[in-house]
């Protein structure tokens, strides 16, 4: 009895912090989009991914390489640090890219006449498993200081299609004709 | 005392017209008030007219409340027809679920007609609980905007809700002892929600905001599935970078 009493007060609790946290202010990610009235299309699309050549020289081995045989050992770690901090910043803003996506998404389901179910689980779901995946190789960037070059680029050409897609998507509904949606099965 | 006065800010400031079901909500609890000091004058407090008085309009002031939140999720959805035919559905269901789970818990409890009635409330609080934060997610997830008054009348029912639960659930551990607790947080609990409610009500209500203007129908199938196939996409990178 005791037992079911904790439960219930501290599902109670737990309830009431939600309900607050709910009618809450937005996000601070959200509150530049929210500032506006009309917050500007391009703001919605990705930004950071746009700046990935310029990543390209700083993942670049043959700089690593270079420099090992010309800088003392202590200014060799500071340099890789600093890469490291600015990879790490690099990463932060494809998060902030797929936020906007995913926002510009949300925005658009929110309102349609009409969505399905089965489409907005699926993305969903794969929105949390990109949280989880993101932050696991965030980890590894921190603790490992690894950097793989080329999924780092697949991955930052497939943020950068995916909002010239939307983007394109958005311009046909102005020209008032528009692509052909692709099929997708979802399988969590 | 409250009561009168956040039923007369309702009509002052025209509630009505928007949320008629808790308007009426509001004159209801002032009328309840009133009905429950008739058997406790001419019979007295402790008598069975008294507790089954008292009892079967607290089931019809819950049941009421039951009647809000349905009517703030509708407020607050309809306006997005998309979202609004994609909860509904989700609400209704989870509504069914806890509202047979609170019986479950009800029937499961003592046999003592006490012990039932406040695992039943307790359970139907959770329910109406259930149902907001659910609505009020599905509006945080698709960013959709609720007016500040009703934010503040969504809080006053949650609040209220929540400690009845945890009222109840301390007063079904220590029935007797705790009684005049039980009695003290029930009304102070009610008093803090009405106030609460007046807070929200204080200021005029805001004009009533325009319907969002609708996005042709093939646009969502585009960007959602477009969306999807890339996240996929993405997530598989992820992960390769992660071998």
């Amino acid at each position: 009895m005791i037992s079911s009493l904790f439960f219930f007060v501290a599902l109670s609790l737990f309830l009431f912090i939600t309900v607050v946290w709910l009618l809450s202010k937005p996000l601070s990610a959200q509150r530049s989009l929210q500032r506006a009235d009309k917050p500007e299309i391009e703001s919605l699309f990705a930004l950071h991914c746009r700046h990935f050549p310029q990543m390209r020289q700083a993942l670049s081995q043959a700089d690593t390489e270079f420099l090992a045989h010309r800088l003392p050992a202590g200014e060799l770690k500071l340099w890789r640090g600093e890469r490291r901090r600015v990879l790490r910043r690099f990463l932060t803003g494809l998060a902030e890219d797929y936020a906007r996506l995913d926002y510009m998404a949300r925005k658009v389901a929110a309102l349609s006449p009409a969505i399905e179910r089965k489409r907005e689980l699926e993305r969903l779901w794969l929105g949390l498993e990109f949280r989880v995946l993101y932050r696991i190789v965030l980890l590894r960037l921190v603790t490992e200081g690894f950097a793989p070059r080329v999924q780092l680029e697949q991955l930052t050409q497939l943020l950068a299609t995916l909002s010239s897609r939307l983007e394109a998507a958005m311009e046909s509904v102005n020209a008032g004709s528009l692509p052909p949606p692709i099929k997708t099965t979802f399988s969590p | 005392m409250l009561e009168t006065w956040v039923c007369i800010l309702a009509f002052r400031r025209g509630l009505f017209r928007r949320l008629p079901i808790f308007t009426i909500y509001l004159a209801l609890v002032l009328l309840v008030e009133v009905l429950r000091w008739v058997p406790t004058l001419l019979v007295g407090l402790n008598s069975p007219a008294t507790f089954w008085t008292y009892w079967g309009t607290q089931a019809i002031l819950l049941l009421a409340r039951g009647a809000v939140i349905a009517e703030l999720c509708y407020h607050v959805l309809n306006s997005y027809p998309g979202v609004w035919r994609l909860c509904r559905g989700f609400l209704f269901l989870l509504a069914v679920i806890l509202v047979m789970g609170a019986a479950v818990a009800a029937h499961a409890s003592s046999s003592k007609i006490a012990y039932l009635i406040l695992a039943a409330e307790r359970g139907l609080e959770i329910t109406i609980v259930g149902i907001l934060i659910s609505a009020l997610a599905f509006c945080r997830h698709y960013d959709l905007h609720v007016e500040t008054p009703i934010t503040g009348l969504a809080l006053g029912l949650a609040f209220y809700s929540l400690v009845q639960v945890t009222n109840n659930s301390i007063h079904s551990q220590w029935l007797g002892g705790f009684r005049p607790w039980w009695d003290f947080i029930r009304i102070g609990s009610f008093e803090a929600a009405v106030l609460i409610w007046i807070i929200a009500l204080w200021k005029p209500l805001p004009a009533p905001s325009r319907a969002p203007e609708l996005l042709e129908p093939g646009v969502y199938t585009v960007v959602s599935s477009e969306m999807n196939v890339r996240l996929r996409e993405l997530n598989a990178r992820l992960e390769e970078m992660l071998r």
